[in-house]
């Protein structure tokens, strides 16, 4: 019997360990100030299969596009965007070869996959997280001829590796107008899984675009630990809604779908991101589509005219980079004036004459 | 800060800590019998979504409670097979079941749903019936281990399998019922988190609620009644953390993230000094091997 003694101990070790893990996750993650890519947890699911599709009509010179994602695809928003993305330039004949793979875990593993991809003479190649960052950048220097891409979303770019922007400040100030045009009083409420720039400035400009009609509207911010708890996320909305909240923004799909949650059973309003969310509920005024397309265009059409330097590629909503999707049924619960404050926005935003204000810190 | 001490903050806590008590009283069973369920979270999350799917099925979130319990009870089936008859590692069966059943259930969610589709959302029930489910199982176990022969025969099986075998008693079925029963327990869990407060499922919905349980177990010295405590005290410091966020502080937000987390290392640290252990958890049993 002496020797039950030892797994004990290590069960209590575990635990601890286990427990610590969290708590330093907790802990630390809210420091990568920088992680602007919401993307959920990777599943330990790695024996995706490719999947390839061929072009209609395989254009000669066209690149071939390659796209690898940590989680799934099929998630209504982020991996979706990407996904539809890359499908949608094929379809285009904008190139002549799209391998998108889904549930890569960062790490080795999304090495191999890129190193993969890069001697088959997939060029430009995208990594659909933040958390690739340090993946492209070790194969991104043993290809230098190859443009890679991962959702930093700061301008991390470094010779051959690059990052696409994330101006999902821009759809949410137009949402802010048009939740203060269906409400009749009320707070912001903005929520993420950490306090990121991308998340808190999507807050502060729905915040800015509900006080273009109600210069009262306050607002708070909660970050919610986690990308995926879609629990935590709703019970941190509904202690925003007892402070008085009644239009919910979220960043990230757990928190998002959370606030979605949280307004359906308080009657607010919320907001659909990165992918159309109307089905979600009767709470969902207004999503905002991210178009990866045009983002994946810019990198494509550097590739095609024998770039090898990749950039910051960023697609405003002024060039196209978003639509702002009212709900169905949506326009007849907004006011009038907001829908019209709302065209008027989007109009001078696409012609230059009025620029969203970026608050990228609480 | 009003918001604080409110009931609004008590509910909130009540339910985040539902599906993790359920979820304890199952851990609590396996391991008074002996064996080491680190596949909790992953029978978590298979009730969650066989409680999803039904209830999406039958539109009845109580039908979908039930196919929880039962597919909690079958995963559970599975674990003892692996770690009572094949006598498997526990630390590492457990662990790997957990990651097998994350994957696993990720890949049968999207089966059902096309990309471009919303998965729906289902009916759910309120707070008041399910916290009377939670009390009528914590009052089953509190009763099963304080008033029952079968009771103290888990314990007996669970400290000392050797003489537990030499009394007459079947160790292996004994487990084998133990680890079923816990199972389904935390298939519950899953279930009541999906379609309770939530009407959804997403890729690990459960987000680590199994391992909070798991360490509940420990802090609450294999006991049910403190365990279900320890479940509602964690949801609590969550539901505080997040209006603590919500008030204007000089603290970073860090700090009350890590919050629940860091009472729970120091519950663990301190119990851990007088445990109450089960002699034999983790030790695969082999008749004569002693």
């Amino acid at each position: 019997m002496n020797d039950t003694h030892k797994p004990r101990k290590a069960y209590h070790a575990l635990l601890i360990a286990i427990a610590a893990v969290f708590a330093l996750i907790a802990a630390a993650c809210g420091d990568d100030s920088d992680d602007t890519a919401p993307a959920t947890t990777a599943a330990p699911e790695t024996t995706a299969a490719p999947e390839t599709t061929a072009a209609p009509e395989p254009a000669e010179e066209a690149p071939k596009l390659a796209i690898i994602y940590s989680a799934e695809w099929n998630d209504g928003s982020w991996g979706e965007a990407a996904f539809d993305g890359g499908n949608k330039l094929l379809a285009d004949g904008t190139i002549s070869d799209v391998v998108m793979v889904e549930n890569v875990p960062p790490g080795a593993e999304a090495e191999r996959a890129l190193r993969d991809f890069a001697e088959q003479g997939y060029n430009p190649i995208v990594a659909h997280s933040f958390n690739y960052g340090d993946n492209v950048k070790t194969v991104g220097a043993e290809f230098p001829d190859t443009i890679f891409a991962y959702a930093g979303g700061f301008g991390d770019v470094a010779g051959n590796v690059g990052d696409y922007d994330q101006p999902f400040y821009e759809a949410s100030y137009l949402s802010g107008i048009l939740g203060a045009g269906a409400t009749d009083g009320g707070n912001v409420a903005g929520a993420g899984g950490f306090e990121i720039p991308v998340c808190v400035g999507m807050y502060h400009a729905y915040l800015a675009g509900a006080r273009e009609l109600r210069p009262e509207t306050e607002g708070s911010f909660v970050a919610v630990g986690d990308w995926i708890d879609v629990q935590l996320a709703k019970e941190a909305a509904l202690s925003q809604a007892d402070a008085g909240a009644t239009m919910f923004v979220g960043c990230g799909q757990g928190p998002t779908f959370g606030q979605i949650e949280a307004a359906n059973d308080i009657g607010g309003v919320s907001t659909g991101y990165v992918g159309d969310m109307a089905a979600l509920g009767e709470s969902v005024l207004s999503s905002f589509v991210w178009r990866l397309d045009r983002v994946f265009e810019q990198m494509v059409a550097d590739v095609a005219a024998g770039e090898t330097e990749a950039r910051y590629y960023s697609v405003p909503l002024a060039d196209g980079g978003m639509d702002v999707l009212i709900s169905p049924g949506g326009e007849a619960r907004i006011s009038q004036e907001a829908l019209d404050l709302f065209d008027q926005r989007l109009a001078e935003i696409q012609d230059g004459s009025f620029a969203v204000p970026f608050v990228g810190e609480n | 800060m009003d918001t604080l001490f409110s009931i609004a903050t008590v509910e909130a806590g009540i339910r985040l800590g539902l599906p993790v008590a359920l979820a304890a009283l199952g851990a609590i069973i396996n391991e008074r019998s002996g064996v080491l369920n680190l596949g909790l979270e992953g029978m978590m999350l298979s009730g969650a979504l066989g409680g999803y799917i039904v209830n999406d099925a039958t539109g009845s979130p109580w039908i979908g409670l039930l196919a929880g319990l039962l597919v909690g009870a079958s995963t559970g089936g599975v674990f003892a097979g692996l770690v009572v008859t094949f006598r498997t590692s526990q630390v590492v069966t457990g662990i790997a079941f957990t990651i097998v059943a994350i994957a696993a259930t990720t890949y049968l969610f999207q089966l059902r749903w096309d990309i471009g589709e919303l998965p729906p959302r289902v009916e759910r029930l309120g707070m008041w019936p399910l916290v009377a489910l939670t009390l009528v199982c914590v009052a089953a176990v509190w009763f099963l281990f304080r008033r029952t022969t079968l009771g103290l025969t888990i314990s007996a099986v669970g400290e000392s399998p050797e003489s537990a075998d030499a009394l007459g008693y079947n160790v292996v079925l004994i487990r084998w019922m133990a680890t079923i029963a816990g199972g389904a327990l935390a298939g519950l869990g899953g279930a009541v988190l999906v379609n309770g407060p939530l009407g959804l499922f997403i890729e690990e919905v459960t987000a680590g609620r199994g391992w909070v349980a798991l360490a509940l177990v420990v802090f609450a010295g294999w006991r049910p009644v403190p365990a279900v405590a320890g479940a509602f005290l964690f949801g609590l410091c969550d539901a505080a953390q997040l209006r603590l966020q919500g008030t204007a502080t000089e603290v970073p937000y860090e700090v009350f993230l890590a919050l629940p987390y860091v009472v729970t290392l120091i519950a663990l640290v301190v119990r851990a000094r007088r445990s109450h252990t089960p002699a034999a958890l983790g030790d695969p049993y082999v008749r004569g091997a002693a």
